[in-house]
């Protein structure tokens, strides 16, 4: 009955990982990990399993330790979930000494206390630094935070973060190549072109992009 | 040793020592005012101020606060100390760098210059 349900659970998850493969949305990413894992909490259970990683481990442990050792892998999953998802961005807040600075279209702009030209998207909120403002000009600015507009829009983080996910704890990415480099390239393209269609010029995005690229290299 | 004779030459580049002299007497500027300053007397990039304005800071040579205006955010930069007191610190600086590394050839040498002069 459990190897039933295990190869069924499998292909399903399979499917998850195709479909995810096709679209990236990234809820996917979550029903695959699901699927995946869910069998091993039936397998906790079986003594066959508990004494196949008894030996794993040269005996050193109880049958009841194996079975709490079966349980530890989904709770790892779900601790890394949340620290990732909801924590680490908090973490990220506090660490960058970021402060709640003005609303941009709706939604909340962070000022970092750092004088390096840095801006981004975690979630809903955009973050932008002091040597941001310093170096460009308003208008400059404006296409910069209409670029970041875009990622909290089309939820990028959070596709990012899904992707970075399955690389971790799915096995069948590792028998199948996730180009997450020409996904992020497509991911800022479309926000340079968001940019460029709310400003109706290229002519800001460029020239802080090329203020951006001077700044790198000094 | 930490710090050398050679380290205490590598701590102001001449454009450092420009934007310092900038903001003694004026003590309080923002970036884009130290580039309108100096704009003409030499060949700089207000990128290349903003980021010796951020060394100075690092150093602790020099201080900032956040002022932020009509939807912008500016650092304002100011001296941590008067040209005085930065110039005596420096030397300070300097000649107990001479002594560490020389000793009593440094203080002999102290000696026999201030009895010249």
């Amino acid at each position: 009955m459990i190897l039933e349900l295990t190869i069924i659970s499998w292909i399903i998850a399979f499917t998850l990982f195709v479909a995810w493969r096709r679209n990236s949305d990234p809820y996917l990413v979550y029903a695959h990990l699901v699927f995946l894992i869910s069998p091993v909490l039936l397998w906790a259970k079986s003594a066959t399993c508990q004494s196949f990683l008894r030996r794993m481990l040269f005996g050193m442990c109880s049958m009841q330790t194996a079975e709490l050792i079966m349980y530890l892998i989904p709770l790892a999953i779900i601790i890394s979930f949340v620290t990732g998802y909801f924590v680490m961005p908090v973490v990220y807040k506090i660490r960058m000494n970021a402060k709640y600075f003005r609303n941009f279209k709706n939604v909340p702009v962070y000022l970092i206390d750092s004088a390096k030209p840095l801006a981004f998207a975690i979630r809903n909120k955009i973050f932008i630094s002091v040597g941001m403002y310093e170096l460009l000009t308003k208008k400059e600015i404006e296409s910069v935070l209409l670029h970041e507009l875009c990622h909290v829009k089309s939820k990028s983080s959070w596709q990012r973060f899904a992707d970075s996910f399955i690389k971790i704890w799915s096995p069948f990415s590792y028998f199948s190549l996730i180009d997450s480099e020409s996904k992020i390239n497509k991911d800022e393209m479309r926000a340079d072109a968001y940019a460029i269609k709310m400003q109706k010029t290229s002519r800001y995005i460029n020239s802080a992009r090329n203020k951006l690229e001077i700044y790198s290299k000094l | 040793m930490k710090n050398t004779v050679g380290d205490f030459k590598n701590l102001l580049s001449p454009l450092e020592y420009d934007i310092l002299k900038q903001l003694w007497p004026d003590k309080k500027l923002k970036v884009r005012q130290l580039f309108e300053k100096l704009k003409g007397r030499r060949k700089v990039a207000l990128s290349s101020i903003a980021v010796l304005c951020d060394r100075l800071h690092q150093k602790g040579i020099l201080s900032r606060r956040v002022e932020t205006a009509r939807g912008g955010a500016r650092y304002i930069y100011f001296p941590k100390q008067s040209r005085e007191n930065f110039e005596s610190s420096v030397i300070a600086k300097a000649v107990d760098n001479l002594i560490s590394e020389y000793g009593s050839t440094a203080v002999a040498y102290f000696e026999k210059r201030f009895k010249r002069k």
